[in-house]
């Protein structure tokens, strides 16, 4: 039996597209990788196996801006999200973020300001595919309307 | 991603389950006995 070292999830930031296929789903941005809607996101090995192994995220807003250089796409690229999520089974922390075994949505953000309607998407529909997660989804104006203040400043 | 510099794994068991949309595990069965077979008489 394995005793926890902590019984509350971490929560790191990512960012991610909807996959423009059938289910539509939460894709991660730099690899094809979905997200389903009724299950924990699983690692395919636990993180202290290899520094690549595990599911990603910043530790804050800032840091995930760092990251991609932006938090919602500029113009020209394909609208994302971006959102909260909870991290657990086998964690490393790190100075910018987390490596995980497990994952899970805990709440999403889309800007309207920044969405770019495309042939798959208007953001009424965006909402309804997130709203699916089961956890808040927050339509907001900009970045700058994002409520996160405890995490955001970290 | 780069995290940066690492702490050491860590386990992390949520009491409570950060999957939302997860039906909670069905309760297990009451066990099922046989029932005694009738004794008949020598």
């Amino acid at each position: 039996m394995i005793v926890p070292d902590k019984i509350a999830p971490e929560i790191g930031w990512r960012s991610w597209f909807l996959s423009p296929v059938s289910p539509v789903l939460l894709s991660s941005m730099t690899m094809c990788f979905l997200w389903p809607y009724e299950d924990a996101v699983v690692s395919d090995a636990p993180p202290s196996q290899d520094k690549q192994k595990g599911i990603h995220a910043a530790r804050s807003l800032h840091q995930l801006r760092d990251c991609f250089g932006y938090l919602f796409s500029p113009p020209g690229m394909l609208p994302n999200i971006i959102g909260e999520v909870s991290l657990w089974g086998e964690v490393i922390e790190g100075e910018r973020g987390f490596r995980a075994e497990r994952a899970f949505p805990r709440s999403l953000y889309i800007a309207t300001e920044l969405w770019v309607e495309t042939a798959w998407f208007d953001i009424q529909k965006a909402e309804g595919i997130l709203r699916r997660y089961g956890v808040p989804v927050h339509v907001v104006d900009s970045p700058d309307d994002i409520q996160a203040p405890e995490r955001m400043a970290a | 991603m780069d995290i940066g510099k690492e702490s050491a794994p860590y386990v992390i068991e949520p009491i409570e389950n950060p999957v939302p949309n997860q039906e909670p595990a069905p309760a297990p069965e009451e066990p099922v006995y046989a029932p005694e077979p009738e004794k008949v008489p020598a």
